[in-house]
Order: structure tokens, then C-alpha cells, then sequence
């Protein structure tokens, strides 16, 4: 299990090289960095996936419980397998798309992937927030990346709302610490045992309110759109498909995990959940389509796939669970693509309106039908991937009892059909206007045809994906099985 | 052993090749073709299981009325393939073929799941074929998309609840969520209410994306309905309600694909009716009734086709060019005619005796006469104005032999069933034991059309007015508007101030700990 340490460190050490090339080499030595680099990481990144189950724990330097646990399960498997599908697209795509600050935006990203591999990987509350930090932070830096007006306008109101909910976050883990004495999962969740109901409660309404901001839950959203405008669009790839999700593993890890199921239960949280959810991803698609700005219209639409996945995880049972995790990898696939294809022809012509998107199907025939595929997918038609987890997540609704959140799932697919009907529709709507462009390569193209090509193959077989879904439940349902193993590595 | 429609989807991908106009032509004709003889040697009983996620699909599933609605729906595949493809763009007859293929294996689905898949498969593609068609039909295109994924996400909810109460997917007859099953089926079937796609759809779309929806989309409606919901008695009435419903309304226009919209809807009365009765009989009708309406509906919009590709629009006083210039669309349309009209000796009469058969209600009997009554006094008004009026519209230009073609396939098959309805019967294993052409069926088939005839001399300058076609009241444009002001107010709350955004936050945070503590 050395590998797992090393998914933390290599990303860490190649910004810190590429700092140094910058230094010494100017563009030289870039671009065999970055990609040399990207390419290793996906392969300790399948070789980790690969040991995901039955989980494994590594102790760092040997400390054992006293020092810091590294634990690799399959929820986290997922995770990393989100950042195995996303990265190297990402970066590939990023080498030809970024032309301003590059060494920076770099540095950046494999800072923020650092952070989101060390809460995926971590079994250590104080570290998990350590780690939440980098990734907010770098995540914060790469907002600003333009230093237009807007942008450093997202980026301000970004960083208070995100500082807001990691105080929350760092003062229920301090007040955790102060409680039971250790920082370790598993024996933060044993000694929960005796802390009283009421207490519990507190500090999980923080922990709850300080990840639901960086989620973005309604109405915690607002940053969220003001941000997206206008940061460079290859990272809002990572942001909604990783560090929105790396918020959302946390919260779902320190929920089951510390707390344990019959706690939730017992408080309410799963149907306070499942209400949020319901409320967020209605009125996020009523948002959604009074948006004239793509980049906004996905953030929202961003915010309401959130909200499917927090049903699913909330709803309690194994079916949700497996639901909910499914649709967290759809949506970094779908949105991938999505923001992809927006970033081809904000490259090639500087569009990001919808009414600048005219005749584009035309153009740009392949990538607009990968529009297509990926919108389709994601509004939750068949036979694509978004449909499939769906359909879990509705019907685990329908057995857990929660009927009208069942229902309203697929109100909220007919909404969300509405908007993205309306963007499709200005892509294959002829204009006479000429308009200059620049051609978009083939390091463009790839990585969006790719990830779009995968929305086609989990919707025909989900069943790849969900040979690691479906190990999930095991270990967060009954968080006894998880702590037990933690503890005797 | 495939699904026929598995030759449609593949080659739908074909056409994807670089490949010459000719080889097109021959792809389309040799997949077509293939897909008809593969059904035709289907035996009822087959079956294909497969498993996915959880459960065990059925996605071939063969009995009698999947075979006789698979084998009409692949002869009007080849027909209507063979007419358009000189006309139509090969990204539109790519999702022609998905779209055909689809309806095929929602024919052949043996559970609910296939059924939903191909169900939305059938609704993505056909609105993509009416919104990449033309720049005019963007609007319609959209509306129809949201119109029928509405009807797609009401069958799902009911699938769900079905399964929930069962723990079955495989497809008989509905137990629970029989409502969102019946919205479902009636936006298909486009019912008074739910009709607005109809008319809307097939009057603005390319005529050659009209002869292709036609065929299929209310038709797989009336498939699922024979299916699902068979024998409802209320639903007898409310068909009978939308076909006069159709009447009066297909009286009022002026634009001869909206008027055979509307008279979609009359023919469509017919199937749920004789559905609704529930009986073998019933059902049979109907279905019989399907693969006559098939026919003569597509020749009726294939020379309507013809009449706008020569001319260029499809007013009734286009029709004119018929009678002198088009010997071949002439015939058809006669032939159709006299079908719609349930004439004896043509094919509508098999069916609709049938179906009267198997009514014993008085009521219906009534309302099906009057239906019959009402469908050849509105197509006398159509033969009026192709063959009886004076009319100076000139030819553009000659029809593509391939329109010819398919019509003259479709007219053939017609002239067929008509003279020897037993075929059709022998060809399905369907016995109806039912004497078409004894003294009985004979009077009460041709009476509607005589009397129909005597009436159309007497009130003609009424029938052949030319309406104000009235402006339709649409509920659903209502409640869209209503959401999307909803929207808007919503939206303007997010006004960028970061104040405002830390209200909202501290009041969650409030919220949140009073729900969690008490």
C-alpha cells in the first residue's frame, strides 16, 4: 500500500517542480513534466483503485494509531477513480487551452488534486480539514486566475463563503478533539458513544452546515455561479467534478463513519436531508433556465445534480447509496463533458452566451452531438449513464418510503430537459453570420470525445462502474465493519 | 434470435460510413427489407431474457399481436424508407432509422424497462428529426420534446409504482399507477387534452418527417395501451369523446396536414374503443384496425407529400393539382379514401367491422356510426377539392420516382387486405371467425359512406368552407409561462451582494440547529 502515500506526494512534488522549471527553464521542460507526471499518477492511481477492497490501511511512518492512517476502501476507490478519469483529460486539455499564467494554473491544479487525493485517502479528522483547506484554497486561487474584475469578484465571494464553512468545519473538529481526546475516525467513533445526544447533534449540524456550503446546497449556493463565470474552464471541470464531490465524500464519510447510521436515523438527519435535497434541485432548475450564460446554467444545473446525489446518499439504504454514489461519477463525467465542450467554443470563438452558440451544431458537428449525448445524459434520459443512476436513486426513494422526493426526481428531470432543450436547440439553429474562429485541435477534442464516449458506455454497461459501487454500502452502512479495521491495522 | 428493430439501429450506424448516394439508397433499402423478412419468420413464443443490474430483462419477447404490429410497422418502415430517402438529408434518415428501430423493439419489449428505454429512444429522436429539419421548426420541436418526455416521465413513475407494488417489470397488464400510465399513453395517443403536440407537430414539420411520425408515434401509444391498459370502460368513452372532438375540430382547418392530424385522432377513437372492450375481439379490432390505419393514413400524407413537394404548400386548394397532374398519387389517394370510408371491399371496412362487433353497448354502436359517418363526410371534403374543384395551381416540378414508389407499396398492400381480409388473419393466426362480406356487414359498412354522401351534396357550401381555423387555447403554454415567472422572481433575489448571500447562510445555520436539537 505505499502507493496510497504516494498519490498525495507526487501531485505535491510536481507543483513543486514545475515552480523550479519555471525558474530555470521558462516552457522548456512544462509540458514532459506535466504529462510525464499526470500519466504515473493515473497509474498509481488504478494500481491503489485496484487494492480498494477489501480496504486496506496504511500507517505512515509506522505510528500506528498515534500517527497519520491512510485507508483506502471502496467509497474512497470511487473517488479516485473520478480523479483516474478526470485528470489527465483535464491536463491534456488544459496544455493547449491555458495560455495565460500557465506555470501557475499547474502548479495549482496539482496542488488541489493533492488535497482532494489526501481527503479521499485520509482516516484522520484533522487532516481530512487540513487537506479540505488545500484544495479550497488552491480552488480559490485558480478563480482568480484571470485577475478580470469578475473574477476577483467570484473569487472574494468565494473565499469568504468557503472560510465560513471550513470555520464550521475546524471548530466541530477542535470541539470533537476537545471531547474525546483523539483525532483518529475510528476512535472518534467509538468514544462518540458516550458523548450526549444533545452534544452530538451540535457539533453535527456543524460539521453538516460547514460541508454543505462547499457543497453548495441551496441556499449555501450563491458563490457557486459568481465563482464558475469566470474562472478558466478546464478547472471548473475539476471543481464540479472533484472538489464539489471530494465535499460531499467528506460529508458522507464523517456522517456514516463518526456519527454511524442509527445516529442519523434517530436525529432526522436522513429526511432533513432528503427535503434539502428535494428543495435545492427544484429551484436550482427554475434557475438554471432563467441563466443566459452557459457557464452559469451548468453551475446550477451543477447545484441540482448535487442535490440528486445528496437524496441518494441521505435516503439510508443500500439501493441509495449505490445510487447516489453512481450518479456522483455520472455527473463528473456528464459535466466534464458539458464544460468541455463549452470551453472548445469559448477557445475557438470566444462564446459563452447562449445566443452565442448559433449555428455552432453545424460547425462543429461531433462536438455538438457529444453536447447532445452528455445533455441528454444528464437531464436523465436514456440510454445514458445519468439515466441509470436515476433510476436507482428513484426507485431506492420509492422503497426507503420517501415518495415525494421520488416523484419530484422526475420533475425535476422534466426541468431540467427545458433548459438544456433550449441550449440544443440554439446549437442547431442556422445563423447567417460569419464569424472568425480558431480551430480547436486534437489535444482538445480527445479528452471531450473521450469523456463523452464514457456517458454512452455506463449507460449501456453500468455494470463496470458499479462492480466497485456496489461494495460501497458495506462499509459506510455499518460503520463497525469500517472502525474495526482502522483500528486493528 | 434479435429484435427487428436491432436492423434499424444498426443501420442507423451504417449510415454513419463515408459512403456514395447509391450505396445509401441500397443500405436503406437491403436493412429495411431485412428487417420485414426477419419479422415475418418470427414465431410467436420466443422469447430473449438478459440480465441487467437487478433485474431480468426481457427485450424480445414474440406473441400474435407484437408479430402483426411488427409486421405492419416494418412494412411501413420500408415504404415510408423508400419515399423519403431521395428527399430527405442523411442525418435525417439516420434518425429515421433510430426512430423507426425503436418503435420496433418497444413492439417487441417483453418488460417495462426495454419498453420505457425505446419509449424515450422514440421520443429523442423523432423530436431531433422535426427540430433539425427545418429552421421554421425549432419551436414546434422543442414543445414536442418537453410534451412527450412528459408522457415518457408519467409511464416511468408508473413503472416504478407498478414495480414497487409487484416486483415485476415484465409487461401485462397494469395493477398500480394506472393514472400516470393513462397520461402517459394518452399524450401518445394525443386524447382531447392532450392533443396539442399533434396538429402542432405534423403541421409544421417537413412532410416527410410527418409520413414517418405518423406511422409510428400515436400507433406504439395504442400498442402499449392494448397491453397495459386493456378493457377500461372509461376509456371507451373518452375515446369516443376525442374522435368527435377531431371531427369538429379537423372540420375548421384550412391546412391539409393539421386536417389529417386531427383525423388521426378520429381513427385512433376506433382503437381504444375496441381495446377498451377488452375482449379477444376488441383487441384484435383494434389492432387490425392499426395496420389498416397505417396504410392509408401514410398514403393519405404521402400524396399530401407530394402535393406540397410539387407545389409547394399544402392548402386544400393545392389538393387540385391531384386529379390532372398525378395519375400515380391519384389512385392511392382514392384507394385510401375509399378505405378511411370503410367502404366494403377496401381495408378500413375489415377492421371496422370488426370493432363494431365486438361493441355491444348501444352508445358506442352509436357513436361508432357516427364516427364513421363524420370520417367520410370530412374525406368527401378532401376528394372535393383534389378531383372536383376547378383549381389553376401549376406543377413545380415532377415528383421523385422513389415517392412514387413507396406509395404505390403501401396502396398495393391495401388494395390486398381490402378484397381478401382473411389473409390478414391467416398471416397473424388471428381467427376472428367474422363473415365480412355477408348481407349484414355489407349494409352497416357502406350505410355512414352513403348517407355521408347525401348529406355532403346538401351541405356542402358548409363543409367546404374555408373556417378561421380558431386560435387554440393551450393550458401547458399557461403553466410554462406561470413557471418561468416563478423563475425569474426567484432569480432576482441572487443579486450578487455578498451580504445578502451570509443572510441566507446564518439563517440555514439557525434552521439547521433548531431542526437537529428539538
Amino acid at each position: 500500500m505505499q502507493a496510497a502515500i504516494w498519490l498525495i506526494i507526487l501531485p505535491l512534488l510536481t507543483a513543486f517542480f514545475i515552480g523550479i522549471s519555471k525558474v530555470f527553464y521558462s516552457y522548456k521542460l512544462l509540458f514532459p513534466l506535466v504529462t510525464g507526471s499526470a500519466i504515473l499518477y493515473l497509474y498509481l492511481l488504478i494500481s491503489v483503485i485496484d487494492h480498494s477492497y477489501p480496504p486496506k490501511v496504511y500507517s505512515v511512518g509506522d505510528w500506528g494509531l498515534l500517527g497519520i492512517n491512510i485507508m483506502v476502501d471502496p467509497f474512497s476507490g470511487l473517488l479516485l477513480l473520478m480523479i483516474a478519469l478526470l485528470f489527465l483529460p483535464v491536463i491534456v486539455f488544459s496544455l493547449k487551452y491555458i495560455t495565460f499564467h500557465t506555470h501557475n494554473y499547474f502548479i495549482l491544479t496539482y496542488i488541489m488534486t493533492a488535497g482532494i487525493a489526501g481527503m479521499v485517502l485520509t482516516a484522520d479528522l484533522f487532516n481530512l480539514y487540513v487537506f479540505l483547506e488545500v484544495s479550497s484554497l488552491s480552488s480559490c486561487a485558480l478563480v482568480a486566475l484571470k485577475k478580470t474584475n469578475k473574477a476577483i469578484e467570484g473569487t472574494f465571494k468565494y473565499l469568504v463563503m468557503s472560510t465560513l464553512g471550513s470555520f464550521f468545519i475546524l471548530l466541530a473538529t477542535i470541539l470533537t478533539y476537545d471531547l474525546t481526546g483523539t483525532l483518529n475516525m475510528a476512535e472518534i467513533s467509538v468514544a462518540f458513544q458516550d458523548i450526549p445526544f444533545q452534544i452530538k447533534s451540535i457539533l453535527m449540524a456543524f460539521f453538516i452546515f460547514g460541508y454543505a456550503i462547499k457543497i453548495g446546497l441551496i441556499p449555501l449556493h450563491a458563490w457557486l455561479p459568481d465563482s464558475y463565470e469566470e474562472s478558466p474552464i478546464p478547472y471548473n471541470v475539476l471543481s464540479s467534478g472533484l472538489v464539489m464531490k471530494s465535499a460531499v465524500y467528506a460529508l458522507i464519510r464523517v456522517l456514516y463513519i463518526l456519527f454511524g447510521f442509527d445516529f442519523l436515523d434517530e436525529t432526522g438527519m436522513l429526511q432533513i436531508g432528503v427535503v434539502w435535497g428535494v428543495v435545492t434541485f427544484l429551484i436550482a432548475h427554475l434557475l438554471a433556465f432563467q441563466q443566459s450564460n452557459v457557464i452559469r446554467l451548468l453551475a446550477y444545473s451543477s447545484i441540482a445534480q448535487i442535490a440528486y446525489i445528496t437524496i441518494g446518499l441521505f435516503v439510508g439504504t443500500e439501493r441509495g447509496l449505490i445510487g447516489g454514489n453512481f450518479h456522483i461519477l455520472n455527473h463528473a463525467i456528464m459535466k466534464g463533458t458539458l464544460f468541455f465542450v463549452i470551453a472548445i467554443f469559448h477557445y475557438s470563438l470566444t462564446a459563452v452566451d447562449i445566443k452565442d452558440l448559433k449555428g455552432l451544431g453545424f460547425r462543429f458537428p461531433l462536438l455538438s452531438f457529444t453536447f447532445v449525448v452528455a445533455s441528454l445524459a444528464i437531464v436523465g434520459l436514456p440510454p445514458f449513464n445519468g439515466f441509470i443512476s436515476k433510476w436507482l436513486i428513484v426507485e431506492a426513494a420509492l422503497d426507503a418510503g420517501f415518495i415525494y422526493a421520488a416523484f419530484s426526481i422526475l420533475v425535476g428531470t422534466f426541468l431540467s430537459l427545458t433548459y438544456y432543450l433550449k441550449v440544443i436547440v440554439t446549437l442547431y439553429t442556422k445563423t447567417d453570420k460569419t464569424i472568425e474562429m480558431k480551430e480547436p485541435g486534437l489535444a482538445l477534442k480527445l479528452p471531450t470525445i473521450f469523456l463523452g464516449s464514457l456517458c454512452i458506455v455506463f449507460g449501456i454497461a453500468p455494470s463496470l462502474p458499479l462492480s466497485l459501487i456496489d461494495k460501497i454500502p458495506t462499509f459506510l452502512l455499518d460503520h463497525e465493519e469500517y472502525i474495526s479495521i482502522l483500528l486493528g491495522g | 434470435m434479435i429484435t427487428p428493430g436491432l436492423f434499424y439501429l444498426i443501420g442507423a450506424l451504417l449510415l454513419l460510413l463515408p459512403i456514395r448516394e447509391k450505396m445509401t439508397y441500397i443500405l436503406a433499402i437491403l436493412m429495411t427489407t431485412a428487417a420485414l423478412m426477419m419479422t415475418f419468420y418470427l414465431v410467436p413464443g420466443d422469447r430473449v431474457q438478459l440480465e441487467f443490474l437487478n433485474y431480468t430483462l426481457t427485450p424480445v419477447k414474440v406473441d400474435r399481436i407484437s408479430k402483426l404490429t411488427g409486421l405492419i410497422f416494418t412494412f411501413g418502415g420500408l415504404g415510408s424508407v423508400i419515399y423519403c430517402f431521395r428527399i430527405c438529408s442523411r442525418a435525417n434518415l439516420r434518425l429515421i432509422f433510430i426512430f423507426i428501430g425503436s418503435a420496433l423493439t418497444v413492439a417487441f419489449s417483453g418488460d417495462l424497462f426495454t419498453l420505457y428505454v425505446f419509449w424515450e429512444l422514440m421520443t429523442i429522436s423523432s423530436s431531433f428529426l422535426i427540430i433539425m429539419a427545418s429552421d421554421g421548426t425549432k419551436k414546434t420541436g422543442y414543445y414536442y420534446f418537453l410534451i412527450q418526455v412528459a408522457g415518457g416521465l408519467s409511464a416511468l413513475w408508473g413503472v416504478f409504482l407498478q414495480y414497487a407494488a409487484t416486483g415485476d417489470l415484465a409487461l401485462k397488464t397494469i395493477e398500480a399507477g394506472i393514472p400516470f400510465f393513462m397520461i402517459a399513453v394518452a399524450i401518445k395517443l394525443a386524447f382531447v387534452g392532450f392533443h396539442t403536440w399533434l396538429p402542432l407537430a405534423y403541421g409544421k414539420a417537413p412532410f416527410y418527417v410527418a409520413v414517418v411520425l405518423s406511422i409510428y408515434t400515436t400507433k406504439v401509444g395504442v400498442y402499449v395501451m392494448s397491453r397495459l391498459l386493456p378493457g377500461i370502460d372509461i376509456l371507451a368513452y373518452a375515446g369516443l369523446f376525442s374522435a368527435l372532438f377531431g371531427i369538429g375540430m379537423a372540420l375548421l382547418q384550412t391546412q391539409v396536414r393539421r386536417f389529417l392530424s386531427y383525423s388521426i385522432i378520429i381513427q385512433v377513437g376506433y382503437m381504444i374503443i375496441g381495446i377498451s372492450m377488452g375482449t379477444v375481439a376488441g383487441i384484435t379490432g383494434a389492432m387490425f384496425h392499426l395496420v389498416n390505419h397505417i396504410l392509408y393514413k401514410t398514403v393519405l400524407f404521402m400524396a399530401v407529400g407530394v402535393v406540397v413537394y410539387t407545389t409547394g404548400k399544402d392548402d386544400f386548394e393545392n389538393l387540385g393539382i391531384m386529379g390532372r397532374k398525378l395519375p400515380v398519387t391519384s389512385i392511392a389517394t382514392l384507394v385510401a379514401f375509399l378505405g378511411i370510408a370503410g367502404v366494403p371491399f377496401f381495408n378500413g371496412y375489415m377492421s371496422k367491422a370488426i370493432i363494431k362487433d365486438a361493441v355491444n353497448e348501444p352508445l358506442l354502436t352509436w357513436g361508432l356510426n357516427l364516427m364513421s359517418f363524420g370520417t367520410c363526410l370530412l374525406f368527401l371534403k378532401f376528394i372535393y377539392y383534389a378531383f372536383l374543384k376547378k383549381s389553376t395551381i401549376s406543377l413545380d416540378k415532377q415528383p421523385a420516382l422513389s415517392m412514387q414508389v413507396g406509395m404505390g407499396l403501401l396502396t398495393v398492400m391495401m388494395l390486398v387486405i381490402g378484397i381478401h381480409p382473411v389473409w390478414l388473419e391467416s398471416v397473424t393466426n388471428m381467427d376472428v371467425a367474422i363473415h365480412y362480406f355477408d348481407k349484414k356487414h355489407l349494409v352497416s359498412g357502406i350505410q355512414p359512406f352513403l348517407w355521408s354522401i347525401a348529406i355532403f351534396i346538401l351541405i356542402k357550401k358548409y363543409v367546404v368552407k374555408n373556417y378561421e381555423a380558431p386560435l387554440p387555447y393551450d393550458l401547458y403554454r399557461q403553466i410554462a409561462k406561470q413557471v418561468v415567472t416563478t423563475g425569474y422572481q426567484l432569480s432576482n433575489y441572487h443579486d450578487g451582494k455578498l451580504t445578502k448571500y451570509l443572510l441566507w447562510t446564518t439563517s440555514t445555520l439557525i434552521i439547521l440547529l433548531a431542526l437537529l436539537l428539538f
